[in-house]
């Protein structure tokens, strides 16, 4: 074959290019750290990396969901455990009441369960963050109303039994509140509060089935708190679950976006090798002609 | 002839042929660096031998033609390979500017919009009666929309700024076209005088060179060189005329016509075939599936958000969340940008419940795409994946097509290129030929001389 200037400058050219062209690339690699940057590096690997992508900022919404779930029932979980408490002390005056002999000490412990009635209808009506956590969904109005003279209690007549839910994992919702209707089954509480004060102020020791409505409330309080308890152990399992998911799709993404930057490195190495072989190649060898050597005689 | 005049006939001759050598010599050596210069060869052969009574006795060296060598098959193909790297580069440097522009994989580009907007509807269901919530829920909408109207306008803009492209495409194609048809006509003139026409063929190979990269061309040529080129079936060049193109532009379609006849011309390839398909074909589909991207996003959105209720006594129901009906017009509606408590959280009005923004936000994974078989979000990323893919074969195209045309213009190198080395062996070989025939006429002189010294 025959050799011609312009063929081993062209050849010279491409190879020098090519060297250039990768170059580029692996530098580009090596200084994002990413293998894919556009879609073109992998047009199979992007799908899996948006995916992932996607993925990770739905695993992050999901704990976010949960934090705010936990909120609302950590609080509901604490206002139950002092309702828990204030119905130990009810229980307590009301066993008390029932062999109290004069008036005088029936009225007393009339005035504490009117007391703790006021507590109780305050725990009920707790807010967090702004919302009545007893509320079921009417989380803006109060739940219970006392009366000014604390003779009646009335409930949002928009019901409060609503369930507020929020998404935990992909297809997976969890319960966040406990409606005041389930935790308190109504105003039956409120109502009995009422019902052994006004018995107690006319004198008459509380009955034995008020005795057992009040163990059978804080049986209930009890329960509910319970309920909630296990809603936030399921919330940090959930928690849990998702981490150990971030990890793994982190892990994933790496592999199929990040480049290896020893292997990168190495090969930027070679081919800069490659480069400096084809210049001085062709610096040395693209001047050399004939002439160089004919001399001045010879011609 | 034979005798003194005869020996100094050959010489004359001999130094006249060694001087054209020099010539050619001087031609190809000044010509190395020369776009699409083929080497040219002296052909020398012997002068008709004369009879002489002892037999045929030779008269010399006589110049039968200046050779171009030049390999039409080898023309031929890099041709072909010529328009097949122009569409090729052509299409990767449009679709790597549409890869840009969807910048992905990012945290700003569409997909993370579209999932940040259903995941804003998460946050508003765990404080559904916050309003301050209900305008990140507007927010995160507002880049969405931004975000698929300037990937609208991007695409819109490059399909108005490709027209201009075209247009100079073909009237180049034009200049080219008429320009080769000149060469022809000045070949066959030169020809029919029995000239070998070398540097009008060279110029005109050099023409059709630069015609290849714009449009699939055949060129077929006759033994004496004429040329027709053709393209998709319609003759544009012969030795019996040329035609002239214009773009036109119908039904959104650009389309090349024959200017006379206004018959189209089908251009598959070549650096127009690969705008021409861009703008006809690519940017027409991917603005397609941006809009049914945003049409789905907004009816469905919509659908779910009319059935619930915002904030407020009473509450609004019955609103849309978007206005608009594709990637270009997609804007949140007027209810809702008049007064964020009108974004739908509540399935049943009480200010706590967030069952629909629960749905709205599950829209996310819901089958909605392709006829019920993909997600919003995994329909965008085959979208992505496809542009990606189309990015990467036109560059793997374009990196093997100039393979092809480094082996070709290298296996052409070898047949028509100048190597000095050569001309310069070529040079001292014609010199000394030179010398030598000078010597014959010297030896001639001297004899002249010694038989005029006998005469004296």
């Amino acid at each position: 074959m025959r050799v011609t200037d312009s063929g081993m400058s062209l050849n010279y050219l491409a190879s020098i290019n090519q060297a250039r062209e990768q170059i580029m690339d692996l530098q580009g690699q090596v200084a994002s750290g990413k293998r894919v940057q556009k879609p073109s590096d992998d047009p199979v690997a992007i799908g899996s990396i948006m995916r992932l992508q996607t993925s990770l900022d739905q695993n992050a919404q999901y704990s976010q969901n949960i934090s705010a779930g936990k909120g609302i029932i950590d609080a509901t979980t604490g206002a139950l455990d002092s309702l828990s408490d204030l119905l130990t002390t009810l229980k307590q005056t009301v066993t008390s009441a029932v062999n109290a002999s004069t008036t005088e000490a029936l009225s007393t412990d009339a005035d504490t369960v009117d007391q703790l009635l006021g507590e109780a209808v305050d725990i009920a009506n707790t807010r967090f963050g702004g919302k009545y956590i007893f509320g079921g969904t009417q989380t803006l109005d109060s739940p219970f109303t006392l009366s000014a003279d604390h003779s009646t209690i009335t409930m949002n007549p928009n019901g409060i039994d609503g369930t507020i839910s929020l998404p935990v994992g992909d297809g997976v919702q969890e319960q966040v509140n406990i409606p005041g209707e389930q935790a308190f089954g109504g105003t039956a509480l409120f109502d009995l509060m009422i019902q052994i004060r006004d018995t107690m102020n006319s004198g008459s020791s509380p009955t034995a089935a008020q005795v057992d409505a009040v163990n059978q409330s804080l049986d209930q309080i009890l329960n509910s708190a319970g309920k909630a308890g296990s809603i936030s152990q399921s919330l940090d399992t959930f928690s849990a679950n998702l981490d150990q998911q971030k990890t793994q799709l982190t892990a994933m993404l790496s592999n199929v976006q990040d480049a290896d930057i020893a292997e990168a490195s190495m090969k930027l190495q070679n081919y800069q090798v490659m480069l400096n072989a084809a210049l001085a190649v062709a610096a040395q060898s693209l001047p050399k002609s004939l002439l160089d050597f004919l001399g001045s005689t010879a011609l | 002839m034979s005798g003194l005049n005869g020996i100094l006939n050959i010489a004359k001759n001999a130094l006249m042929a060694q001087q054209v050598g020099i010539e050619v010599t001087n031609h190809n050596v000044s010509n190395a660096g020369t776009l699409g210069y083929s080497r040219q060869r002296v052909n020398f052969v012997t002068a008709p031998a004369q009879l002489e009574s002892f037999g045929y006795l030779g008269s010399g060296v006589a110049i039968a033609s200046i050779q171009r060598q030049s390999n039409m098959f080898i023309n031929q193909q890099i041709w072909t390979t010529n328009y097949n790297l122009g569409q090729a580069t052509q299409q990767g440097q449009i679709l790597d500017q549409i890869q840009s522009a969807l910048n992905e994989p990012s945290d700003t580009g569409l997909g993370a919009m579209i999932t940040n907007f259903f995941s804003s509807f998460q946050n508003l269901a765990q404080n559904p009666e916050d309003s301050a919530l209900r305008n990140s829920v507007v927010q995160s909408a507002t880049s969405m929309n931004n975000t698929f109207h300037q990937l609208h306008s991007t695409l819109q803009q490059l399909q108005g700024d490709l027209t201009p492209e075209i247009t100079s495409r073909v009237d180049q194609i034009n200049t080219l076209v008429k320009g080769i048809w000149q060469s022809d006509q000045t070949i066959a003139a030169l020809q029919a005088n029995g000239a070998e026409a070398n540097d009008a063929l060279d110029q005109r190979d050099n023409q059709i060179a630069a015609l290849s990269q714009l449009a699939n061309v055949q060129v077929r040529q006759d033994d004496k060189g004429a040329t027709t080129i053709v393209v998709g079936g319609s003759v544009l060049e012969s030795s019996s005329g040329y035609i002239t193109l214009k773009a036109a532009t119908s039904g959104g379609q650009v389309q090349i016509l024959n200017e006379d006849t206004s018959q189209p011309v089908d251009i598959s390839s070549g650096e127009l075939g690969g705008i021409l398909q861009i703008v006809n074909t690519t940017i027409p589909n991917y603005k397609s599936e941006l809009d049914s991207l945003a049409s789905t996003i907004i009816s469905q959105v919509n659908a779910i958000h009319e059935t619930g209720y915002g904030l407020g006594t009473p509450p609004s129901t019955g609103n849309d969340f978007f206005a608009g009906s594709d990637a270009s017009t997609i804007a949140i509606s007027a209810a809702v940008s008049s007064d964020v408590n009108a974004i739908a959280a509540s399935g049943d009005g009480s200010p706590g419940d967030n069952s629909v923004a629960l749905s709205l936000a599950d829209l996310a994974n819901a089958l909605t795409m392709s006829g019920g078989t993909e997600t919003i979000s995994q329909n965008y990323n085959s979208f992505v994946a496809d542009v990606g893919s189309s990015v990467q074969a036109s560059t793997n195209s374009e990196q093997s097509q100039n393979l092809v045309l480094t082996q070709l213009q290298n296996q052409q190198n070898s047949i028509s290129g100048v190597s000095t080395d050569e001309e310069m062996v070529n040079l001292i070989q014609f010199q000394k030929g030179f010398d030598a025939a000078a010597k014959v006429i010297t030896s001639v002189n001297d004899m002249y001389q010694s038989i005029l010294n006998m005469i004296a």
